[in-house]
């Protein structure tokens, strides 16, 4: 007896918004909501440019980038375990943005490219008979689900459950989806638009447009300023206020953000590697990272001898490995400059950061 | 890059109602059923109304630029903690950086962990037009944040606007691959 239940009706997750090129076209998921659209050149903007070719300059540039979007939602962020400040740093690695990147990917089916072509004859023979039936209807632009072996079956669920097996067995031989009009998987497929979001070509903003952009020039500067209106305010605050027990704010004397280290000498935010344990001790103690490079970087270099401090100085002149010894709960973090020469021969330093456990007495 | 974020900032554990109201910490109450009640509803708090919920507190939800360099602004506000009552746990901020920085997000490069950072600075810049104590803001540590919501925006090089155009299409199509049938 064929079911009577009514079919759920939901909203379509793949949807444009906007007439033609300027639309905004969404996918919708439960983790991760996805975006493709290009920039409108005359869409408001509160920047402050130097003058029109700068803005023409920017905007021109901006006309010619596919723009993807990947908003991660709690449930994704915490899957990936990335709800963390230090779970984002790179420390000379993208690899939280590729888990990022992997996961959107996944949803949009990136990792499912369909065939471009119709199959041959002889590849649509080999199929089972009803498989074979199937896939010329959806070639022919007829739905397959009304074909007579699946209407055959009494309820919904059963007609469904016939159906995605006989999806996934067509998939499996020819990457053709039944549950998808031929046309618009072909043309898809055909469009480059894969190659294009799979590629690791991503646009980045040039040098000479990179003081007019968020990038990590503009940001350092702006980082600094803030916090040093941090401390000018507070400070303000405390002497005005003749508030007691607080001490009086200094920023330090020497600059320690990454573009101020002396890549050439000692230290490089670029040329790292990290091994995973480091994280998992330091995130025990709630000690970011980076405080712990700066004081490597600045000649701190942890609980070690005088003697191997001296060590230390004298294999910094001769560009021999240098190494600090962080204590971090039951670990110990150690982190070592090592030199490597590059394609010209020059000596670059390398930073390596590996963590051990000290063992009970 | 990371267009709109939003994060959760809470205060150090050992923060008290009682320091919160001595350093006036700025939330708003509101009405229940309003668009500006807390995260967690208006409740029968003590605090609301008589301590640091008090009228003459500032109001918070409110909108901030930056530098003046931007018109910008970004959403701020309280939530309660989850066990003391009449505390508050901490802010909630969403903020679409790239604008609220350097004016547009046309664009721009990727970093997560640098957005987050100037979103914290910047809260922490407003908060001392407000509380009576840098130790306010010294009870806000950027390693405890909870990051909520991140929209990470990856753009691709067409080379022209006629290819950027097919792209958008042809990602249209790819998406309708989704709905089916």
């Amino acid at each position: 007896m064929a079911s009577k239940s009514k079919p759920k009706t939901r909203g379509k997750p793949g949807f444009t918004v906007g007439p033609g090129d300027a639309g905004t076209t969404y996918l919708k998921d439960r983790d991760i909501d996805q975006k493709g659209y290009l920039k409108d050149r005359m869409a408001p903007s509160e920047a402050v440019f130097p003058d029109l070719e700068t803005r023409a300059w920017i905007y021109d540039t901006g006309e010619t980038l596919f723009r993807h979007e990947h908003a991660h939602k709690g449930t994704s962020l915490k899957a990936l375990k990335l709800t963390t400040v230090e779970s984002w740093r790179r420390y000379g690695s993208e690899a939280s943005y590729a888990k990022a990147r992997e996961a959107a990917r996944k949803k949009l089916g990136l990792n499912r490219q369909s065939r471009a072509r119709r199959p041959k004859l002889e590849q649509i023979a080999a199929l089972q008979q009803v498989d074979r039936e199937m896939l010329e209807m959806l070639l022919k632009n007829q739905n397959p689900r009304a074909h007579q072996a699946v209407i055959d079956y009494a309820t919904e669920l059963e007609q469904q459950k016939y159906f995605s097996a006989a999806k996934v067995r067509v998939w499996q031989k020819l990457r053709v989806d039944l549950s998808v009009p031929w046309i618009t998987q072909a043309e898809v497929a055909a469009s480059g638009v894969y190659e294009l979001l799979l590629s690791e070509n991503r646009f980045e903003v040039p040098p000479e447009l990179a003081q007019y952009c968020f990038t990590n020039a503009t940001t350092n500067e702006l980082k600094r300023q803030l916090e040093l209106d941090i401390v000018r305010k507070s400070n303000k605050m405390i002497k005005e206020r003749g508030i007691k027990g607080l001490p009086i704010r200094r920023l330090a004397e020497i600059d320690v953000g990454p573009d101020e280290f002396d890549e050439a000498l000692f230290c490089s935010w670029t040329r790292m590697t990290v091994h995973p344990d480091v994280f998992d001790a330091l995130n025990r103690v709630k000690r970011p990272l980076y405080v712990l490079l700066h004081a490597h970087a600045l000649g701190c270099h942890g609980d070690i001898t005088r003697e191997q401090i001296e060590a230390n100085w004298a294999a910094k002149e001769r560009r021999d490995p240098v190494t600090s010894v962080y204590y971090a709960g039951r670990n110990q973090i150690i982190i070592r400059t090592v030199y490597q020469a590059d394609a010209d021969g020059e000596l670059l330093p390398w930073i390596e950061v590996s963590a051990e456990r000290i063992p009970l007495h | 890059m990371a267009d709109t974020i939003r994060i959760y900032l809470p205060f150090d554990r050992s923060v008290s109602t009682t320091d919160q109201i001595a350093w006036r910490i700025p939330f708003k109450v509101g009405r229940h059923g309003t668009q500006d009640d807390f995260y967690y509803g208006l409740k029968e708090h003590p605090g609301a109304g008589t301590t640091a919920g008090s009228r003459l507190s500032p109001v918070y939800q409110e909108f901030m630029t930056l530098f003046g360099l931007t018109g910008a602004g970004f959403k701020v506000r309280g939530r309660w903690h989850k066990t003391e009552s009449g505390c508050l746990g901490g802010y909630e901020i969403q903020i679409n950086v790239p604008v609220n920085t350097v004016g547009h997000n046309v664009v721009m490069d990727v970093s997560v962990a640098r957005a987050v950072e100037l979103a914290v600075l910047m809260l922490k810049l407003h908060l001392l037009d407000h509380v009576t104590t840098p130790a306010a803001i010294d009870a806000l540590n950027i390693e405890d944040v909870e990051i909520e919501y991140v929209e990470l925006t990856d753009c691709y090089d067409c080379q022209t606007r006629e290819e950027a155009r097919a792209m958008r299409f042809a990602f249209q199509q790819l998406t309708e691959l989704k709905n089916g049938i």
